[in-house]
This record gives structure tokens, C-alpha cells and sequence, in this order.
């Protein structure tokens, strides 16, 4: 019997308080809104079938971000632009997600029962790893072939690069214009796509794998389910997913930030992802859909709403950092509490 | 006693390595000695707090900015009343001491409900209670105006200074040079003095107890153990010493770092306690000395080493991957020993 | 069908299946019967390729399927080879429907994806996934809305279910079931035996191991009897002998010394009262007991059926319901500091798992419950909590007690862990001893203790007995322990009691008792 969960209510509630503080119209909202559900929606959907696989919280979508960077920094190297480019970071960025997705499931199937402390430490091992090779490898071990990319002295990429070329090619497609209100028809099915897909796996033989191997990894190895197996390929789709949904931002944003882009992303991933309802034991995707949308309000409201009631925009700011980590520590206590009196009835 | 494992060879290799590379590029060993001490008593005690923690079976401290968030208040409010000098640093840890135990009360009661998984949600509790802080610190109506923004004059300044006030003051007591080397005895003594009375109190009937609930749950409780109890008082410890220790460290620094410096400091402490061979749910004095002495020396050696590289952010990156390495290695070696333990 | 040739499996040093061979043929119904600890259960274990089996060093003999040599390795290979298990605890996921537990693994898809996307990626098909487990369902005459969640319907249900899930399996030569009607009503279990006898005239070889007698008489074509995981008797149907297969299950031993018998006391020191305990897999369900004063109490029982529970249950291990009088006073709340300071001690079976710190050494051991509860060994009378301990009374009454119970090892220093089960158990006794309890209770004392350390610990008990006047509360699978040195022992069946036997009664009637078929002769 699914339980009520008080989470979106009580983000419904904060968001609504946020817009009347804010003083923000409606249409304004609205459409920052759905900028952010086409940045950030693919990336709340790659959650979903790790928690379902019983690996609960997935922080290591970084690493699926940094794949789709490592495929625009070469694109950008190469000078491959226009829709070839972009076909080409996603075939690239996917091939890395792949292989990493595999390497972080091996690695989770070690750790069972701590899968979430892991990805997080994986999450952080790996941008150190990234940046290790963006600053300090180009231009010594990996000779560049786009100058303006590099930093001054040689060594290093630049903060941030410009991907002007890719930004027009797909982001504005079929635009339309509802009483002032941008809604890029094309981006958003790309997203509703990505959530059919999400959907489409969990109704497939795999989902009902994935279930098994959630509820009970031992009963299911008694079934005669390979779960270390279901569980790597679980990481690995989230991985891909990941990849795909930080190419979409990134192109959308239209530059990018090489060092910074992915940091936080997991968090506000997470959070967006428990706003909607998800626990940590099961997401769906009306969760994530419904979640972005509870999320990304609160997130656009507050500064404005701080710098009205407090005459201190950080305040605001503050506020959102707050509820971005608060929600994940209070759903896992409330998760884990409850696990544990299933599971412990025992424990005083 | 556990013996020398992966993670300590690795870092032992690593440091010689970096040790030849600094001699052969001419950097002074000895002020590398004399810095690496230093450096260990600064970020000891931190280290030290993760002790009762880990001794109860509660897992890694990685909600440490919990008693960080408590010492830093602590210190404000020393330096608010301008508590300066020795006096002033005691005033710093006395006032950290009921904003630790009232922090840390609540922290406990918060892993009390996540048994099992502590350590992920001690992770967020931390960074949650950071932005929390932030509020606070931003509001707090602090008189020193040395402490404030300049301009507008209200909420506190990310740092503080503290040479007029207590900065150095550890450092500098007792402070003698052996053989040409700077040698800090009191803030050596007290460090010293520190580890003491942990390693004591794991002697004690309640220390005994709290490693028996680390090592063996079930076992403690049959043995009229007040397991509940014993946790809280390892959390609150814990706490309290991760206020202190951050006073230490900030009199060494100079500074009184606030907002978001506190958030991954947790991690550097948990990777120096696994390197100096913590075992999971045994943890000795000797292990939180090795560890941070090695991993300090790794941190001193890698500054000047990287600017010979002409990348001076390197250092930071490797000091970083190094660090979730070991906490990474950690818990994979620690997953492979479970379940082969299970069956 | 099935050959089984000398199969062997230890677990570390203890041999548990010692040679066993045995012959299945396709469409036989065989029993297979025997004592707690016999092997029964790890004998299947083997055979569906349990995880657990291949994690603790595997198997040795041969298998043979349809004359051909297989080594089954995991449940995917048992699966791959037609053979099912109905596991004793459930394999089924609560979350899940019926339907979707029946099917698991197997759905029925659509075939359009089948042909876009392969089998896995295949959209499941859910009205023919109903259909198929509707239909394996009413094989075994259970109607039941398929598409309703496990966790939503009743234990018996719940049985049929597990089963649903095995014959709708198109392959299925060997069908294993562990004790399928422990759960099941009398109506239930005709309904069972009906479908297994379906099942076998088609072909199917089924293993079915009970400890109900009577059924697995009238069910089985062959059964087969096992001891201490050897082979001890093969019957076949029509030349079934209840008696002297119950003469076979419990063996007939040689006796060792008994106890001296005594004047017994008729002071109820603990009075037990409607005594639920949560523990699971051993589930008490009212049990009232009462335990007199001076005297050694035996609880025999099946595993499963709850004797196991009441130590851990008064101690707080578990939640519990019911009353417990301790001198005629009654103890609310009762939990593990509150019954160790009246005097009461629990041994717990495992005891690597609760028993000891396995990392610290034996007079650390020794000293800790009485150190936390009683505050001996304290160097100092005030601030209990941070006293540091007088080491050199802690060596001293730690040696004492290695002398006292020739614990055998190095020094007092070495570590729990690196005992001999015998000698572990006799650290624990010390430590219970060194609070002085009036009531001890000790689960499965000599479980994993060779043969020469076992009497020790009896004529332990029994000393302790005598000369302390301590009285003593053991729950044991070991019959024979039992009745060797209780002065009553009480059978638990189903989570209560059954009744309460002379220590010199048949073994057979023991065995009677345990399956809850023996009547007191009046």
C-alpha cells in the first residue's frame, strides 16, 4: 500500500509561499520552469532505476555528466560542430558512460548495502580524476588542437567554453508562443521521450528483474535471477541517461562551465527527484516530472523571496542549498527508519 | 594491532617517492619536519574526533561539520568578547563545549534512526546543517565589528583574522627550537594530552562498553549494555572534539573560516584515519597519529612539487583523489570482508 | 532420473552429509526423513545449488541427471536443469503480484518487442502472465484473483503460491519441497498431496521432506532416512514401519553417566506466562512454563518451533508479549540489565554472533558482563561509569577460571576467536558466572564443541547445580544432552508447550512428541 508522503505537499506548500514572496509573475516562473525541466529533466529520470534496483540513491550520475563533458571538450577540440557534433559528443559521451556505468556497478557489487556512501565517494574520485586531466593533461600529455580552448599558458583548459555552435540546433524547434509563455515543443517531447523510455523498461521483463533485485537481492539469486548482473546493468542505463540528460543541458545552456558544470548536479538530481514523492526504496516517473516541477519553483522563487523578506538575496540562497540537502538527509532518515522496523522488528 | 595493509604501503610509496622528487628539486627537509609536526597536532584533534564514532560502530563521522559548525560558534564568541591569547583560546573551547553537547544531542538522536546506515545520512545531515549556519551567521547580531562586513557592516565576514585575538596562541606557547627546528611543545602537549585521555577513557567501564556495542551489538546488549545510551554519548563525544579540534586548527591557521569551508572537511579526517590502519570498528590512538601524520606530510610535500610543475592547482586535485581513494579502497575491502563473513 | 552418489559437504570442520546415495526415479514421490541436523536440508540446498553451498567450499560426489554428470552450481543451473524447490521460507516478493511471482523470470511477452527489442527488453504481457498463473493456480484447485499483491494474501495462500510458481515451469523433472505443509491446514495439506500426486503421474520426481510422519507415509512411493548426515534406512512402499523408522531417525546411543537423581524442589523460582516472542523463525505463540526452583529444565522441540526464543525473548532480544514472574514478583519490561541484575543470565546459541568479542581477549571476556553489570573489577567506588579497571583482580579471576574449567589456551591474553568451540563455551560460562546468577538459561551449549569438551561442560552444568544450587534452563537440540542431565524436560511445538516428559522416556516417544503426534499414556 503505497503511503502518503507528506514531501510534495509540504514543497507545494514552500513554493507557493515562495512565488507570493517573491513577487514574481506567474508567466515568469512558468517559463524558467520549463527551461529547467528541459535542462534538468533527463537527469532526474536516470535515478529511477537504481532505486527501483534497490541501490537507492544514485549520486554518481556525475560521472555520467562528465562523459557527456569529455564528449563536448572533444567536439570543441576537434572543431566538430552543427548536428554531426552533436551526434558525434553523444556517441562518444555514451561509449564513456558505458564503460564507466560497468565499472561503478562491479565496483557497488562490493559494497551492498552501502551503495549510496559509494557513489557519492566515486562521485568525488571522479571529477578529481576529470579535472586531473582537463588542467593538467592537455597541453603535456594530450596535445590540443583548438588553441582557443586552452588557457594562457599552455596547459589547461579554459574555465569556460563557449558552445555557441551547438546552441541553435535542435533548442529552439518548434517554438511556441502561448500568451507569452516559450515552450520549445521539440525539447520537451525529447524529455517526455526519455521518460517513455524510462516507463517502457520498467513494464519489460528487465523491469520485473529490476524489482526482484530491488525488493530482495537474496530471493532473488533463489529465483535464479543473476542480481549482481541486473544491478550492473541498472548503473549502467543510469550512467547513459546521465550522459544524455547533461548533454541536453549543457547545449541549452549553451557553455560550458568544464570544471563546475556537473558539481550539484546529483544533489538537485536527488532532491528534485524526492520532492515529487520518490523514496529512496521507490521511484517512478510521475515522481521525477512531478518533483522537477516542486523543485525547480522553490529553487527560481527563492533568492527574490529572500531579498523581499529579509533584504538579503543569500538568505534566499541559503534557503534553497537548505531544502536541496535537507530533503535527501529527512528522506533518508524517514526511509531508513522505516526499513528498519520492517526488516528489524526486533531492535529495541 | 592491524597490520600494514594496502592503503598504507600505497601512501608510505607515495611519500618516499615525493620525499626523493623534493630533494632532488632542492626543498628543505627540514622545514618539512618541522611543518609536518605542526601541521599534525592542527589537524589531529579532528581526526581524533572521529574516534568514539568509529569505536561504537556508528561508521565514519561524516556529518563532522556538525561539531565544526559548534566550534566555529564557539570562537565567534570568544572573539566577539575579544577573548585574546592564551585566555582567549580557552574561552573559545569553553564556549564550543554546550553548543557541541546541544548540537550533538540532536545529531544523535538523528543516527539513532538510521542504524545501519549512518554514514549517508550523517553526510547530509552535515551539509544540510551547513546552509543552516549560513543563516545564522549571516544574522547573528555579533558586536566586533572586526568581524563584520566592511560595508553595510551586518552579517559576519567569511573570514576571520585572528592574529589580535587568539591566532597562534597554542602555537606559540611553549615554543622552542631544537636543533634549529621550530618546535611548538604546547600545542604538541596539548594534542598529546588529548590523545591521553581518549585512550583512557576506552579503558574506562564506558569506553569498554562502547567498543564491546562497536564490535558486537547483540553481545552488549545481553550484557545489560544501555546501547542507545552509549551511542548518543560516542555521537556527543565525537562532536564536542570535532569542536575543539577545529579551534585548534583555526588558532594554527589564523583564521576563523566560515559559510561553506566546513563542508568536505570530513573527508580529509576520514581518509587520514583509514590510512593510519583504522579497522573498521577498532580504532587505536595510534591509528589517528599515523594517519594524519602521513597524510599531512603527503599535503606539505605536494604544494611546493606541484608549482615545480608549473600547475600549482594540482596539488589540491591530488591531494582530493588521494584522500576518496582511500576512503573508496576502504569501503570495498570492507564490503569483500562482510560477505565473505556473512556465509 | 536422478542419481545421487556419495555426496559429501562440510561446513569448516563440521561434516554435516557424509556419503549419501540415493536413487529418484521420473514421476516417484520419495520422502526424505530425519532428525534436526540430519542434513535434509543441506541435501537440498545441494541439489538447487543454494549460493550458500558453493560460498562455503561446495560439494563433493556426483550428481547425475538422466545419466549424465552435472554439477549444479547456482539456482540458474538447477533451473536450466528442470529442477524447482519450494523453499521453507518463501522465495516470493510481497510488493509483487501473484501473477507477476509466478512468472517472475519467465513472463510471457509481447511478440512484437520480442522481435524489436529481444527477450529482455521485451514489453511483458501481462493478461497472458495472468492467465498462465490463474491456470497453474487452479492445477492445484486455488482460485485466486492473480493480479493481487503477495503481501496482501494468507500464509497458506502464500504456500500454494511458491508452488503455482514451480509447476508452471514448463521443464520440471525434479520438484523439491522443505517442509511444504507446516503451514497448512488439514484441508490445505489434502489439497497438496492430491496436486503432488497430479504432478508425479505426469512425470515429475518430487523429494518431499517433513517431519510429519504420518503424511510423508502416506504420500511417498520411497523413503529415505537420514542421521547425522548418513544414509540409515531406505523403505519402500508397501513395506513401511513407522517404529523402526522413528528407531532409525533417532538412533539408538550408548548411554553415558546420568545424573544422580535428587529431591526435587517444588519452589517455582520463574513462572512464564502466555509468553510471546517475536524472534524470528523460532516464534513463540503462549507459552506457559514454570521452572522450579534448583532444578535443570531441558526444552527439546524442533527447530522453527520456538525453543530457542526464551532466553533471547527475557533478555529484550525480541519484542514480547506476556508475563514473567521471577520469585513470584513480576517483571514488566523485562530486558537484559533488569533480569541481569535479579540474577538472570542467557547463554545465546551462536556464540561467535552474541556470545563473546571475538576480538577481544578471554579475560576481557570473562569480566565484562559482571564489570558493566555489577561494577566489579572497578578500580575506583565512585563515578562508576569512568572507573578504570584493576587489571590485576581481572588476570586473577580470569586465570582462576582457566584453571577452574580447563579452558585450553595460550594465556589469558589470546583472543576469544582463536579458541575451540569447547573452550569458547566455557569462557562464556566463566562469564556468566562471574555475576553469580541464581537462573541460568543456555541455548544449543554444546553446539560445535567436539565430543571430549562436551562432557566437560555437561558435568559443568551439573556441578554448578549441585554445589551453587543454580538453577539451570537449557534449550538444546541435542535429545540425548537432555536427558542425560535434566530432571524435566518440556517439548515445544508450534510456539507453545506441548508437554513436559520424564528424562526417561523412549526417544521414540520424543520424536512423537516433537511432531505433536504423542499421547501421554494415562
Amino acid at each position: 500500500m503505497p503511503r502518503f508522503n507528506i514531501v510534495p505537499v509540504v514543497f507545494g506548500m514552500l513554493s507557493v509561499l515562495g512565488i507570493y514572496f517573491s513577487g514574481m509573475s506567474i508567466k515568469f516562473v512558468l517559463n524558467e520552469l520549463i527551461v529547467r525541466f528541459i535542462r534538468d529533466g533527463v537527469m532526474v529520470l536516470a535515478l529511477i532505476i537504481p532505486v527501483t534496483a534497490g541501490m537507492g540513491l544514485n549520486f554518481a550520475i556525475v560521472v555520467g555528466a562528465m562523459c557527456a563533458q569529455v564528449g563536448l571538450i572533444l567536439a570543441v577540440d576537434y572543431q566538430l560542430y552543427g548536428v554531426t557534433g552533436l551526434l558525434i559528443i553523444t556517441g562518444v559521451g555514451g561509449v564513456f558512460a558505458l564503460i564507466f556505468g560497468l565499472l561503478i556497478g562491479i565496483c557497488l557489487n562490493r559494497v551492498k548495502g552501502k551503495e549510496m556512501i559509494a557513489t557519492i565517494i566515486i562521485g568525488f574520485l571522479a571529477t578529481s580524476l576529470y579535472q586531473l586531466v582537463f588542467m593538467a593533461g592537455y597541453g603535456t600529455v594530450i596535445t590540443p588542437h583548438n588553441a582557443e580552448m586552452m588557457l594562457s599558458r599552455g596547459i589547461g583548459i579554459r574555465n569556460m567554453i563557449d558552445l555557441e555552435h551547438f546552441r541553435n540546433v535542435m533548442d529552439n524547434l518548434w517554438m511556441i508562443d502561448p500568451g507569452g509563455i516559450q515552450i520549445p515543443v521539440f525539447m520537451v517531447l525529447l524529455v517526455l521521450l526519455f521518460a517513455l523510455a524510462v516507463k517502457y523498461i520498467l513494464s519489460t521483463r528487465l523491469g520485473q528483474l529490476l524489482r526482484a533485485v530491488g525488493e530482495s537481492s537474496d530471493k532473488a539469486v533463489l529465483l535464479g535471477i543473476d542480481a549482481d548482473r541486473v544491478r550492473i546493468i541498472a548503473i549502467t542505463i543510469s550512467t547513459l541517461f546521465a550522459c544524455f540528460g547533461q548533454i541536453i543541458y549543457s547545449q541549452n545552456i549553451g557553455m560550458l562551465n568544464v570544471y563546475t558544470a556537473h558539481l550539484n548536479s546529483d544533489i538537485f538530481s536527488c532532491a528534485a527527484l524526492l520532492a515529487g514523492g520518490a523514496t529512496i526504496y521507490q521511484a517512478k516517473v510521475h515522481h521525477a516530472l512531478i518533483g522537477i516541477v516542486l523543485f525547480h519553483t522553490l529553487f527560481i522563487v527563492s533568492p527574490q523571496a529572500g531579498q523581499n523578506v529579509f533584504q538579503n538575496p543569500a538568505l534566499g540562497e541559503y534557503f534553497r542549498t537548505f531544502v536541496a540537502y535537507g530533503t535527501i538527509a529527512f528522506a533518508l532518515m524517514m526511509n531508513i527508519q522505516q526499513e528498519n522496523r520492517r526488516s528489524y522488528p526486533e531492535r529495541p | 594491532m592491524s597490520g600494514i595493509k594496502l592503503p598504507q604501503l600505497f601512501i608510505i610509496a607515495f611519500l618516499l617517492l615525493m620525499l626523493v622528487m623534493a630533494g632532488l628539486l632542492g626543498i628543505p627537509l627540514g622545514i618539512v619536519v618541522g611543518d609536518s609536526l605542526v601541521r599534525l597536532a592542527m589537524n589531529g584533534v579532528l581526526v581524533l574526533s572521529l574516534l568514539p564514532m568509529l569505536n561504537a560502530g556508528i561508521g565514519i563521522n561524516f556529518g563532522l561539520p556538525v561539531g565544526i559548525c559548534a566550534g566555529l560558534l564557539g570562537m565567534c564568541l570568544a572573539v566577539n568578547w575579544r577573548g585574546s591569547g592564551l585566555i582567549g583560546f580557552v574561552e573559545a573551547l569553553l564556549f564550543s563545549m554546550p553548543v557541541a553537547i546541544v548540537f550533538g544531542t540532536v545529531y544523535s538522536r538523528i543516527l539513532n534512526r538510521v542504524k545501519g546506515r549512518e554514514e549517508i545520512a550523517a553526510t547530509f545531515v552535515g551539509f544540510s546543517f551547513i546552509p543552516l549556519m549560513n543563516f545564522f551567521w549571516t544574522v547573528a547580531p555579533f558586536g566586533n565589528p572586526a568581524m563584520l562586513w566592511p560595508i553595510g557592516g551586518k552579517g559576519l565576514r567569511p573570514s576571520i583574522g585572528l592574529k589580535s585575538y587568539f591566532g597562534k596562541a597554542l602555537n606559540d606557547l611553549w615554543a622552542v627550537k631544537l636543533h634549529g627546528l621550530p618546535m611548538p611543545l604546547g600545542l604538541l602537549l596539548f594534542f598529546g594530552l588529548l590523545c591521553l585521555v581518549a585512550h583512557l577513557f576506552f579503558r574506562t567501564k564506558s569506553g569498554r562498553a562502547m567498543i564491546a556495542v562497536g564490535e558486537n551489538e547483540t553481545f552488549a546488549l545481553i550484557s545489560g549494555v544501555d546501547v542507545k545510551r552509549i551511542r548518543a554519548i560516542a555521537v556527543i563525544l565525537s562532536t564536542i572534539i570535532g569542536a575543539w579540534g577545529i579551534c585548534v586548527y583555526a588558532q594554527s591557521y589564523g583564521f576563523i573560516e566560515l559559510y561553506d569551508a566546513p563542508m568536505m572537511m570530513a573527508f580529509p579526517a576520514a581518509s587520514a584515519v583509514l590510512v593510519g590502519g583504522s579497522m573498521g570498528h577498532r580504532t587505536t590512538i595510534l591509528n589517528v597519529i599515523l594517519g594524519t601524520y602521513l597524510f599531512q606530510t603527503v599535503y606539505i610535500l605536494s604544494v611546493p612539487l606541484a608549482n615545480e610543475l608549473l600547475v600549482p592547482e594540482v596539488a589540491e586535485i591530488i591531494r582530493m583523489f588521494i584522500s576518496n581513494g582511500i576512503i573508496l579502497w576502504a569501503l570495498l575491502h570492507e564490503g569483500t570482508k562482510s560477505s565473505h563473513a556473512t556465509v | 532420473m536422478l542419481q545421487v552418489r556419495h555426496l559429501s559437504k562440510s561446513f569448516g570442520a563440521v561434516q554435516v552429509l557424509k556419503s549419501v546415495s540415493l536413487d529418484l526415479a521420473a514421476g516417484e514421490i520419495h520422502g526424505l526423513i530425519g532428525a534436526n541436523g540430519c542434513g535434509k536440508t543441506t541435501l537440498l540446498n545441494i541439489l538447487f545449488g543454494h549460493p550458500l553451498i558453493a560460498a562455503t567450499g561446495g560439494y563433493s560426489g556426483d550428481l547425475l541427471l538422466e545419466g549424465r554428470a552435472t554439477r549444479v552450481d547456482s539456482p540458474v543451473t538447477a533451473l536450466r536443469c528442470g529442477i524447482g524447490m519450494i523453499h521453507q521460507e518463501f522465495a516470493l516478493i510481497p510488493s509483487m503480484t501473484v501473477a507477476e511471482n509466478i512468472k517472475i523470470n519467465r513472463e510471457r511477452t509481447q511478440p512484437l518487442t520480442d522481435r524489436l527489442f529481444g527477450r529482455t527488453l521485451s514489453l511483458v504481457h501481462r493478461r497472458g502472465n495472468r492467465d498462465d498463473a490463474e491456470r497453474a493456480l487452479a492445477t492445484l484447485g486455488v482460485s485466486l484473483p492473480a493480479d493481487m499483491r503477495v503481501s496482501q494474501i494468507a500464509l497458506s495462500t502464500k504456500q500454494f503460491v511458491e508452488i503455482a510458481r514451480e509447476i508452471d515451469k514448463r521443464r520440471l523433472q525434479l520438484l523439491m519441497l522443505d517442509e511444504p505443509s507446516a503451514v497448512l491446514s488439514q484441508s490445505d495439506t489434502e489439497r497438496l498431496m492430491e496436486a503432488l500426486r497430479k504432478l508425479s503421474a505426469e512425470g515429475t520426481a518430487i523429494l518431499y521432506v517433513s517431519h510429519r510422519l504420518e503424511e510423508v507415509i502416506s504420500l511417498c512411493d520411497r523413503i529415505t532416512v537420514l542421521r547425522e548426515g548418513k544414509v540409515v534406512g531406505q523403505w519402500a512402499r508397501p513395506g513401511f514401519d513407522l517404529r523402526t523408522m522413528v528407531e532409525q531417525m533417532s538412533g539408538r546411543q550408548v548411554v553415558k553417566a546420568r545424573r544422580t537423581s535428587k529431591k526435587r524442589a517444588e519452589e517455582v523460582l520463574c513462572r512464564i506466562e502466555d509468553l510471546h516472542v517475536d524472534k524470528p523463525g523460532e516464534r513463540l505463540q503462549g507459552l506457559s512454563l514454570d521452572v522450579k526452583q534448583g532444578e535443570i529444565l531441558g526444552l527439546a522441540g524442533l527447530s522453527g518451533h520456538g525453543k530457542l526464543a526464551i532466553g533471547p525473548g527475557i533478555m529484550g532480544m525480541h519484542p514480547i508479549a506476556g508475563r514473567i514472574y521471577l520469585n513470584g514478583e513480576q517483571i514488566r519490561n523485562p530486558g537484559a540489565s533488569i533480569m541481569l541484575h535479579k540474577g538472570v543470565c542467557f547463554l545465546p546459541e551462536d556464540r561467535t554472533a552474541a556470545g563473546l568479542l571475538m576480538d577481544h581477549a578471554i579475560m576481557d571476556n570473562i569480566v565484562f558482563t559482571a564489570a558493566q553489570v555489577d561494577g566489579r573489577f572497578a578500580r575506583t567506588r565512585w563515578l562508576k561509569a569512568l572507573s578504570l579497571l584493576n587489571r590485576a583482580e581481572i588476570q586473577r579471576y580470569a586465570q582462576d577460571c582457566v584453571d577452574r574449567f580447563h579452558i585450553k589456551c595460550r594465556s589469558i591474553r589470546q583472543r576469544a576467536a582463536e579458541l575451540s568451540g569447547g573452550n569458547q563455551q566455557k569462557v562464556c560460562i566463566a562469564r556468566a558466572l562471574a555475576i553469580q546468577p541464581k537462573l541460568l538459561i543456555v541455548s544449543e551449549p554444546t553446539r560445535g564443541v567436539d565430543v571430549v569438551a562436551k562432557e566437560i561442560i555437561l558435568e559443568i552444568f551439573l556441578e554448578l547445580n549441585r554445589d551453587l544450587g543454580m538453577t539451570l534452563v537449557i534449550a538444546s537440540s541435542e535429545l540425548d544432552e537432555l536427558k542425560r542431565i535434566c530432571d524435566r524436560i518440556a517439548v515445544i511445538y508450534k510456539g507453545r508447550l506441548f508437554d513436559i516428559l520424564a528424562p526417561d522416556c523412549e526417544d521414540r516417544d520424543f520424536t512423537l512428541a516433537f511432531s505433536g503426534e504423542w499421547k501421554r499414556k494415562p
